[in-house]
């Protein structure tokens, strides 16, 4: 099976640390306040229905609010196979990069000097 | 009124069906709140970046689908009729081109007409690809290195004296970190060997802080006369965001000390609400560098805890923590 994209961990590790509270709007703000990037919440769908093809998230569709205009929810559960996946995938990443660190942060301070 | 634009809620309609109501839902509620934080003019104009971004990946996303099962409709992979129904049934929920392609007749008989619409299908399924390159861009972005520098440490004091916790309550506040369990047996190796890497003892000094709980109240109650008095509490407080925190070091680190090897040791005070939120933070220590102690605050700031339990009721507290700066 192919490894996960760096969107797709990101995907994933929101989905992982909101729990039930795991549906569009609040992945999107996950994501955004703590990557500080601002993704399009179309592509939080078209990432999840990836994920969810490949059997690593699972979806149920949740209740309408007010707030949101009558609308439902739809939200999304880490599958064990999606925890499988990400945790192998940040494992390798971690090996890797293993002892590393301050070499990479000083190469990246030096290349931002230049 | 808190409803969002209008024109930009019309482009909704171009977003294929199964997904339009979760995705209006989702910005209408984001809109609906960033319009209580920031005003009109700033959701508005999130609101209109967020539906003109998200047409592309959706619409690709629908088109790719239409065209894969328009392909199976149209080279089924074998003549087994019972193979080839589902895929037209699919078909026929995703968009009515596959709907008038799957139920033209006489499709394999007409070899030209076949011919032609394979191959516009082809490029089509080809252009779609092409687009949908295009709208990834979004994700692309996300492929900068996010880099913690471990040369500046969050460290720690020395193991805070045991707090002051009823006997019936083991050390239950050590255990439920909500960073991910799993890596962390394999991440901290016992202490004492001198080939620890920079990054584990980065993790552990992390853990060590966010284990802290020395509220100690007699102390907490000396330095800190104008705050609330001390809350006992049965379970700690732990760090939820421990990469946001060592990004948030890395960042708050005055350069002009750090390109200097200035650091320094900054205790800090933090009131965290019953909500695990900072509620207030204050030097205890300084540094003797007043930027040091303010970059400490700000990153003191952005730590979010579970919150502190007494018995199964969260409660406010203040615990202290050591923040230290420092240059290898």
């Amino acid at each position: 099976m192919r490894g996960l994209g760096e969107f797709e961990q990101l995907l994933l590790f929101a989905v992982l640390r909101l729990g039930e509270d795991a549906y569009g709007a609040r992945i999107r703000a996950e994501i955004e306040a703590r990557v500080g990037r601002a993704p399009a919440v179309g592509a939080i769908y078209t990432g999840l229905e990836r994920l969810e093809a490949r059997g690593l998230v699972s979806s149920w569709i949740g209740e309408a609010t007010p707030v949101r205009g009558g609308r439902r929810k739809k939200h999304y559960r880490l599958e064990a196979d999606g925890a499988a996946a990400l945790h192998r995938s940040w494992m390798r990443l971690r090996s890797m990069g293993e002892g590393m660190i301050p070499t990479l942060a000083r190469l990246a301070r030096a290349g931002g000097a230049a | 009124m808190s409803r969002p634009p209008l024109i930009a809620g019309w482009l909704l309609l171009f977003i294929p069906a199964p997904d339009r109501e979760f995705v209006a839902g989702d910005l209408e509620e984001e809109h609906a709140s960033r319009l209580a934080r920031f005003g009109r003019p700033s959701a508005d104009a999130w609101y209109r970046r967020q539906v003109l971004a998200s047409l592309p990946p959706l619409a690709c996303a629908a088109v790719v689908k239409v065209f894969s099962t328009a392909f199976a409709v149209l080279h089924p992979p074998t003549r087994n009729p019972h193979m080839a129904a589902p895929v037209a049934r699919a078909s026929a929920t995703t968009g009515i081109v596959p709907l008038l392609i799957a139920s033209r007749p006489g499709r394999t008989e007409g070899r030209i007409p076949t011919v032609l619409a394979s191959g516009a299908l082809h490029g089509a399924v080809l252009a779609g690809l092409v687009w949908g390159t295009a709208g990834a861009g979004a994700d692309v972005a996300y492929e900068e290195v996010q880099v913690v520098d471990v040369s500046h440490e969050l460290t720690v004091a020395p193991p805070p004296p045991p707090p002051p916790v009823e006997a019936a309550v083991p050390a239950a506040g050590a255990v439920p970190s909500l960073a991910i369990p799993s890596e962390i047996p394999t991440e901290i190796p016992p202490p004492g060997p001198s080939s620890i890497s920079a990054e584990e003892i980065y993790r552990h000094a992390l853990d060590e802080a966010l284990r802290v709980a020395p509220g100690n109240p007699s102390e907490a109650a000396a330095p800190i006369g104008a705050t609330p008095s001390f809350t006992p509490y049965t379970v700690g407080p732990t760090m939820r965001n421990r990469d946001a925190v060592g990004l948030a070091l890395e960042r708050e680190y005055p350069s002009l000390l750090r390109d200097a090897g200035i650091g320094g040791r900054v205790e800090v005070w933090i009131r965290i609400d019953d909500q695990g939120a900072v509620e207030d933070a204050r030097v205890r220590v300084g540094s003797g560098q007043p930027a040091l102690d303010e970059a400490a605050l700000r990153v003191a700031r952005i730590i979010e805890f579970t919150p502190a339990m007494n018995r199964d009721r969260a409660v406010p507290v203040w615990v202290s923590i050591p923040i230290t700066f420092k240059v290898r």
